[in-house]
């Protein structure tokens, strides 16, 4: 079909062909196999180069302090009441698309590398890390703007996940570059001003902005080494089928919603309707 | 490692949560209420299913002379063909033979995101005088209404028929964003996933694999 109105679409992503297959401009058997793990072929996936191998490791560090799957966790526990019914793929999908929220996933982690960037910029790139006034007037414009992702901690003082990262990374090359380095300075700032400490998320995009990557790819390759934390959940949850899950028994619901009413069409026709809606008013006025 | 020295040392153990769930919409019971209306009783005798859905939706039963308005506005919006993203979708999906409830999800997915698209851009218009429209599925859905004595009401010309067809749901009551996509998802729900079971499983080759085209460009390749 040659329709004008149906553009050829470009993709970099892969061709298959007779022998062997092109995956992200590598040669998947000649060049892949037995070279690249799996965090690596899901850099490649986001555009990314290959990776060396101590950015692997440390995607694979990242995916570690992640690695928070108590089933209470609230998408965890969507994950797993989707699951309960049998299928796993089902609960591992719905739980992933929890991360379309303002708060975690993919949309914040892109928008906190971007903030980040943003006050690197203002900063003239590393070497304005030092100028304190500097800093604090940037982290002032951004957080009197919008809420800046990876700051804030819920339900607990610290994020016992940014702790560890911060200690992993403390002796090593990695805790002294630039993203690195600056995160820090603005948690300085922001927990003696505001009280405000890091999150994992901050944690993570800071280290994939050090690795190179975009803001974008940083907030997908967040999704992707999420998903141990809904592979067990899920996989789990189908093979249970709890009941406890499928219906929680009648007494674990309160209603708020809207009084017992008639409706107009009711009320005219004066009807049966009309009785019961005003016996169920009666019920629940005298309970 | 002793699990004593996790378990009640984090803020799921240590904080106090509720003990209930909360219902904000239906009363559970043998006789369920939605927003406080007896669904069996009263409802199902006195409402349109269309109107139930607007009940569901807004908290609030629609004024009786949007009921017909909203029948007519979830017809003309239903018709999601296999040219759309979720209508190709449910072909792919009938020809890979998912089962119902993946492909059940998979339609209800695509046509979320084609909703919440098509609703960016309709909410985005700027505000302007109901323009005259020579679209021939606009003059008909105009028609319908005129039959029913809704003579009155502006439609959104500028972007087609289903542009018209939310224009008429947001003036029936469905104003939010989330009320519009939710009303466009359950209109097109059943024409799409229609379109999943007619395909034949597994013959792949009575597919148009080749519809649209894809190039691949090496980016090493782009690189030299």
């Amino acid at each position: 079909m040659n329709d004008p109105r149906c553009p050829v679409i470009s993709t970099r992503v892969a061709q298959m062909g007779e022998r062997d297959h092109l995956f992200a401009g590598h040669e998947v058997f000649a060049e892949l196999l037995g070279k690249e793990s799996l965090s690596s072929l899901l850099a490649l996936s986001a555009g990314l180069p290959r990776l060396s191998r101590g950015d692997v490791t440390m995607l694979d560090d990242l995916a570690t302090v992640l690695m928070l799957c108590d089933q209470r966790i609230w998408p965890v526990k969507l994950t797993r009441l989707v699951a309960s019914y049998g299928n796993a793929l089902h609960g591992f999908s719905a739980g992933n698309l929890m991360h379309a929220n303002l708060f975690i996933g993919a949309g914040p982690c892109q928008r906190g590398a971007e903030l980040l960037q943003e006050l690197m910029n203002r900063l003239g790139g590393p070497g304005g890390l030092e100028d304190q006034r500097r800093l604090e007037a940037g982290i002032e414009a951004i957080v009197s703007r919008e809420r800046w992702p990876g700051f804030g901690v819920p339900f607990r003082v610290t994020d016992e996940r940014m702790d560890a990262l911060k200690a992993h990374l403390a002796e090593s090359e990695r805790g002294q570059r630039p993203y690195w380095r600056l995160f820090l300075r603005v948690e300085e700032y922001l927990l003696r001003v505001r009280k405000t400490g890091t999150n994992i998320l901050g944690g993570v995009y800071t280290a994939m902005l050090d690795m190179r990557f975009t803001p974008p790819q940083a907030g997908w390759m967040l999704v992707m080494i999420l998903q141990g934390n809904f592979s067990g959940a899920a996989f789990e949850g189908a093979q249970q089928q709890a009941s406890a899950l499928q219906e929680l028994p009648a007494s674990a619901c309160k209603y708020e919603g809207p009084a017992a009413r008639v409706s107009p069409r009711a009320r005219l026709s004066g009807g049966e309707a009309t009785r019961a809606g005003q016996g169920a008013v009666r019920e629940r006025t005298t309970k | 490692m002793r699990l004593e020295d996790f378990v009640g040392k984090n803020p799921f153990d240590r904080a106090a949560w509720p003990e209930q769930i909360t219902a904000k919409v239906v009363q559970p019971g043998a006789a369920p209420r939605l927003c406080g209306y007896d669904l069996h009783r009263d409802l199902a005798r006195n409402y349109r299913w269309s109107e139930t859905v607007s009940l569901a939706l807004t908290g609030e039963l629609p004024e009786p002379r949007w009921a017909p308005a909203l029948e007519i506005a979830l017809i003309f919006l239903s018709s999601v063909t296999v040219v759309e993203a979720p209508g190709h979708a449910a072909v792919l999906a009938g020809f890979c033979g998912t089962i119902n409830s993946a492909a059940t999800g998979i339609v209800a997915i695509a046509l979320a995101e084609q909703a919440r698209a098509f609703v960016e851009r309709y909410r985005a218009l700027p505000r302007a005088e109901v323009s005259a429209s020579d679209d021939p599925g606009i003059a008909e859905l105009r028609a319908r209404l005129g039959e029913q004595g809704l003579h009155d009401l502006a439609l959104e010309t500028r972007l087609g028929v289903p542009g018209a067809a939310v224009s008429l749901l947001s003036q029936c009551g469905l104003s939010t964003a989330a009320q519009l996509e939710a009303a466009w998802v359950m209109a097109r729900l059943p024409v799409a996933l229609a379109e999943a079971w007619a395909q034949p499983p597994g013959q792949f080759a009575r597919y148009p694999t080749q519809l649209p085209r894809f190039a691949y460009h090496h980016p090493r390749q782009e690189r030299t």
